[in-house]
């Protein structure tokens, strides 16, 4: 324990978790931003020794494909819960926009699969918010009851069977944004890269950002900000929708076929990428670099362990025990330790967890 | 000396030796000593920050202390949780509710201590209601025990606490700013029940801003200043001008002189405005470089009169007018657009955005004026601009713009929030309690800094349950009572017992200069 | 009248319900159809009576639908292996339990949230149901494992008996017991409950402990019904355990619960989709008219409380919908 009494005392009346002295990059402040970006450095670097095969280019390529859709999902979700709210309905928004694009592509091409997309994906986002800012529907019953919905309506469109894309139009390119590479790189991961480039702009170089980051820290005082509730929850919905859309474009293209239970389980699986991130689901608090590590490294993780030959069901335990891990480090933090002091958060791991020991 | 039943040399029912409490890169508590004698009432002061609330969560295990010692009744005391503080007879209440909004006031009452049945393992209803019935009793108020709590009023809540309390039968109950949120007439029947306590022989810590209570109903008082014990003594022995001295460890004059000139345009009128059954028939005005006060017991209409000016509660009659227009907001946004700043009351629930910067939380009202004409994105020059100026003017005391607002004190909280009411540039402040939970010397310059606004020719609008605060600063006060105006009060009239005397009886005073 | 209704305002659509499928359908008043209904509604209703405390504690258990999957699997080869049934049924419920009790240790000693605790769970369970049985089923044939679901003491089917049976215990205990009403003080205000005393910590993990052996008891009526236990059972069953809670009027956030609310509820959607049957409209429309009512249901509340204003001091939230 520190006996430093030296140091200057700001907040000598604050909450004594909060008691650090801020201003200065502290690791607790490192590990917030860049802590899951370490582990996944970490996971990289032991790969030569654990998967050798991983390193090979086409690996890496298919890897940073797949991850696509779930990240650019993740990052409008990151908003989502940034703003104190999470929506449940990503899982069906995904499977009714790629049903609604293959409907949209076999009409009238390419142009009209990419407008669907982003349409559809854009309206089911403004039901959700109209639901909870129209109704007052608390956005996690609108968004679980959305879910069923938007599922619902994929399965009736699909009645006739799934929609898929024809073989022969693999040299379409619509089917190319799946399948194409710029300089190498995938371009599903491309597009990721763009969105997150722009949601990174959005959260911290925006006003729409601070607000959103301002409501989600506190309602009501967000209120006598001048923040409007209403804007904030349409928007962020929106916004989810739209990502959901524009994922959908790189699901869709990799996948060629879809139906209502496409993508079953889906909410989770972002909603867990974006925690892992370090995003809190308290809402006030948002890392997008968080987020981005956090679907890589879920990825990264999930091609390790098929690589190995691992069965399905045991890279579910693994990915459900790595989800824990990574929180309860971040609960002891923030329930026991100043964000100022990593050293405080392990020592927590070997005494009993109290503010203070005893003397 | 005294009025206690033992005589000092006994040792005392608590001691607490050379007690520290310490967190990471903080020490709440330096080697401080505190005694609680059998049958006394001992005040604890000093300014936030000065470790009493720490003090007081050792006391109800829920710090534990790095160092030093506690002693109750000669045996050592060590609270390893909140149940084993109630075990040996100490009931806390702290500043902050601990209250269950969903559960009624009996449940509240008696959480954790609740008689039930042997078999049927039901809880004895009657049994508690009736017992918290005749707890209210001697309180001297009607609360039925059945109700839930998040009906009650804010003091009728605190009275739920303090029944708690009482309900529990310590030796020492330990009362954390108990009238804060009570009216005039609830916190003298609190004081009542304090001598009481005392004649049952019980022993009370009392902790409080408000040092004309500590003079009426303690016993001795002890001053905490910096985590550090600063002086014991019995309250013959000293006097309101030392006990401040000691706790700000300087000279400290009462209130600030007046320095603005109220002018003769009037920048906003209230004529006739109701909302809802919260407001009836309300009408006043503001005048450019002038302080109006708004007073009355709790719950009279005060913050809601500042809210339907701010658009954030909508008005159901009457006209407004701003600046010569006529004005009618649909949303704070509105207000602000106009011109208006506005401060809270109640500062964590409203006020602050505890997972922003101080930063951030200052100039999340001008955002819109910080952006690249260009490009739209907010610029961090900018931002860091305004905040330089405003920790400058107020004197903020932050380590950076990027410290979380949570890490400053009450008052560095406060005048962040200032800033952020300030930073528009507007016409009119709407400040709600400026200086509560603010200590003596944040307080003073707050009170500065409303009177160099008034120079410039801003419009204040203050709503203030702090009587001194509300008659040594305002040019005129308006009264409230149930939501209605009863008194306005310029001048000569403007006195402490005029305030009193229109909030809580019949008797209307309107001053000549008239509404 | 008006009063009985505001406490259990699914009485009404019920009502609609049952008149409308009525007039429509030949078979719906039937007493074998009745019985089917109120049979599938007190599997739901079981669970959904755990889970209601749960809610009421303010937080959610979403690893269910894998413990029912696990249960079953557990139940299912226990049985296969010789083991008595009666035993496997124990074991089964053990299981559950003890994936509650994980779910109570991380929530309250490691302090992970419980959304993101019992989320991660839900994925591990269900990793370990299809590594046990490597994907396969695990088919029975076992008469007193069909008891659990198709016995009939006293005449009454089992599972309405053990419904009703579940539903007054949870009456009494919510409403009237100490540990009912601690379990709605931690929901109200948890940092209270901690300062009057209450053991939060043990009470939080009782409720997963209770969760989890209603989730076990879920896998065994499945099991029951199906002779088999495999991996993929109780997919999605979490989010059906929250719905009838939620749409019984349960507060989401805690400190209130409604135990006739959430049996009415589970009685509703089992009607709603009994009837969808016998109007032999598509299985899709069963999930959209579960996810309108659930919106709809929580529509009308915030409609409500936009109409009566509260007193002075409900928080700045309901204030915001007040106002």
């Amino acid at each position: 324990m520190s006996t430093d009494t030296q140091t200057p005392k700001p907040a000598r009346s604050a909450p004594a978790s909060r008691a650090d002295r801020a201003g200065r990059p502290t690791l607790g402040k490192l590990w917030d931003t860049w802590g899951i970006t370490a582990i996944l450095a970490l996971l990289l670097a032991a790969t030569p020794l654990v998967a050798p095969d991983f390193l090979e280019f086409s690996n890496l390529q298919s890897v940073l494909r797949e991850s696509a859709y779930l990240g650019i999902v993740a990052a409008g979700m990151t908003f989502a819960i940034a703003s104190g709210a999470f929506d449940l309905s990503v899982g069906g928004q995904l499977a009714l926009v790629s049903v609604v694009t293959l409907i949209g592509y076999s009409a009238g091409g390419t142009a009209l699969a990419v407008a669907a997309a982003v349409a559809t994906g854009l309206a089911c986002g403004l039901v959700n918010a109209g639901l909870i800012t129209g109704l007052r529907v608390p956005p996690f019953v609108a968004t679980l009851g959305t879910l069923f919905v938007f599922r619902g309506v994929a399965y009736i469109l699909t009645q006739d069977g799934p929609k898929t894309l024809p073989y022969d139009q693999i040299g379409s390119p619509f089917v190319k944004i799946g399948g194409l590479n710029v300089a190498g790189i995938p371009l599903p991961f491309v597009i990721m890269l763009v969105v997150y480039g722009a949601a990174w702009l959005l959260l911290r170089r925006t006003a729409t950002g601070r607000r959103i980051l301002s409501y989600g820290s506190s309602p009501a005082a967000a209120r006598f900000c001048g923040i409007s509730e209403t804007r904030i929850r349409i928007f962020v919905f929106a916004l989810v929708g739209v990502s959901v859309g524009i994922a959908a474009l790189t699901y869709i293209t990799r996948v060629w076929t879809a139906d209502g239970s496409a993508q079953d389980g889906f909410e989770l699986k972002v909603i867990a990428a974006v925690v892992l991130g370090g995003t809190s689901l308290k809402g006030g608090k948002g890392t997008l670099i968080g987020t981005f590590s956090a679907v890589l490294l879920v990825s990264v993780l999930n091609d390790m362990l098929v690589s190995q030959g691992v069965p399905s069901a045991y890279q579910r335990i693994v990915l459900g025990c790595v989800l824990i891990v990574a929180l309860t480090i971040d609960g002891l933090r923030t329930r026991f330790a100043a964000p100022g002091s990593f050293r405080r958060a392990l020592s927590v791991l070997v005494q009993r967890p109290s503010p203070v020991d005893g003397a | 000396m005294t009025a206690d039943n033992t005589s000092p040399e006994d040792p005392p029912l608590l001691h607490v030796d050379r007690l520290t409490v310490e967190f990471p890169g903080v020490r709440a508590l330096d080697g401080v000593h505190f005694d609680v004698r059998g049958g006394e009432v001992h005040a604890l002061v000093g300014e936030n920050g000065a470790g009493k609330s720490t003090l007081l969560k050792v006391l109800g295990g829920l710090h534990r202390p790095s160092a030093g010692e506690v002693r109750l009744g000669g045996q050592p005391y060590r609270p390893r949780r909140p149940a084993d503080a109630l075990h040996a007879g100490i009931a806390v209440i702290y500043q902050e509710f601990n209250l269950y909004p969903d559960l009624t006031v009996a449940e509240n009452v008696y959480s954790g201590r609740e008689p039930y049945g042997r078999f049927s393992r039901g809880i004895r209803y009657a049994e508690i209601n009736r017992r918290s019935a005749e707890l209210f009793g001697i309180l001297g108020v009607h609360i039925d025990p059945a109700a839930t709590v998040d009906s009650l009023t804010v003091s009728e809540q605190q009275l739920v606490e303090i029944a708690k309390a009482l309900s529990v039968d310590g030796r020492i109950i330990v009362m954390d700013e108990p009238t804060a949120a009570l009216s005039a007439d609830e916190a003298t029947r609190l004081l009542d029940v304090v001598r009481r306590l005392r004649s049952e022989g019980r022993s009370v810590v009392y902790v409080s801003h408000r040092l004309d209570e500590v003079f009426a109903v303690a016993d001795r008082v002890t001053v905490l200043r910096d985590g550090r014990h600063v002086r014991t003594a019995a309250l013959a022995d000293t006097d309101p001008d030392e006990l401040v001295r000691l706790m700000v460890g300087r000279d400290i004059a009462a209130a600030a002189p007046r320095a603005g000139v109220a002018g003769d345009e009037v920048v906003l009128d209230l004529a006739g405005v109701s909302a809802g059954r919260q407001l009836r028939d309300v009408s006043l005005t503001v005048r450019a470089g002038e302080i109006v006060g708004i007073g009355g017991v709790a719950g009279a209409g005060q913050p809601e009169v500042s809210q339907v000016i701010f658009g954030a509660l909508p008005i159901t009659a009457g006209t407004m007018t701003f600046d010569g227009a006529p004005y009618r907001p649909g949303s704070p946004a509105d207000a602000m657009a106009a011109g208006i700043g506005f401060l809270h009351e109640d500062r964590k629930a409203a006020g602050l955005l505890p997972d922003l910067s101080v930063r951030d939380n200052l100039t999340i009202s001008v955002l819109g004026r910080l952006r690249h004409a260009l490009t739209r994105l907010l610029s961090p020059a900018a931002q860091a601009g305004v905040f330089a100026d405003y920790r400058n003017r107020l004197a903020i005391r932050t380590t950076g713009p990027d410290q979380l607002i949570g890490q400053l004190s009450g008052g560095n909280q406060q005048k962040v929030l200032l800033g952020r009411a300030l930073a528009p540039g507007g016409r009119l402040l709407i400040l709600n309690e400026p200086t509560r939970g603010v200590d003596i010397g944040a307080k003073f310059e707050i009170h500065q800094l409303i009177n160099e606004l008034t120079a410039d020719g801003a419009a204040v609008l203050m709503i203030s349950s702090d009587l001194p605060e509300l008659l040594g600063i305002s040019d005129r006060v308006y009264v409230l009572a149930g939501g209605q105006v009863v008194g306005h009060l310029t001048g000569a009239d403007l006195t402490e017992e005029n305030v009193i005397m229109c909030a809580t009886t019949e008797r209307r005073i309107f001053s000549p200069a008239g509404v | 009248m008006s009063a009985a209704l505001r406490k259990a305002p699914l009485v009404v659509p019920l009502l609609l319900v049952v008149l409308f499928l009525a007039l429509r359908t030949d078979s719906f008043l039937s007493g074998g159809n009745i019985e089917n209904v109120l049979v599938n509604a007190a599997i739901v209703a079981v669970p959904g009576l755990a889970m209601t405390f749960c809610l009421a504690m303010g937080e959610f258990d979403l690893s269910v639908g894998s413990t029912v999957s696990l249960a079953a699997v557990v139940c299912c080869s226990a049985i296969i292996d010789g083991v008595p049934v009666l035993l496997a049924m124990l074991l089964a419920l053990l299981a559950g339990a003890l994936i509650g009790l994980v779910n109570g240790m991380v929530v309250t000693k490691l302090g992970v949230t419980p959304f993101i605790a019992t989320l991660a769970t839900l994925v591990i369970v269900r990793g370990l149901a299809l590594a046990y049985t490597d994907g396969h089923d695990q088919i029975v044939s076992s008469p007193a494992l069909k008891y659990l679901v198709g016995g009939r003491p006293l005449g009454v089917p089992m599972p309405i008996l053990l419904a009703v049976l579940a539903t007054a215990l949870a009456w009494w205990s919510i409403n009237r017991t100490r540990f009912g009403r601690w379990v709605c003080a931690v929901g109200s205000n948890r940092e209270a409950a901690r300062v009057s005393g209450l053991p939060v910590d043990r009470i939080r993990i009782a409720i997963y402990v209770l969760v989890g052996t209603a989730g076990g008891f879920w896998g065994l009526l499945i099991a029951s019904q199906l002779q088999k236990g495999n991996g993929q059972l109780g997919l999605g069953f979490e989010l059906d355990a929250i719905t009838v809670v939620v749409l019984g009027g349960t507060a989401l956030l805690g400190g209130r619960a409604s135990v006739l609310g959430t049996v009415l509820a589970a009685v509703l959607i089992e009607t709603i989709r009994n009837g969808l049957n016998l109007l032999n409209t598509p299985p899709a429309y069963q999930r959209i008219s579960v996810g309108l009512l659930l919106i709809a249901a929580l529509a009308l509340l915030g409609l409500r409380r936009r109409v009566t204003a509260g007193p002075a001091t409900v928080p700045a939230a309901v204030k915001e919908a007040v106002v």
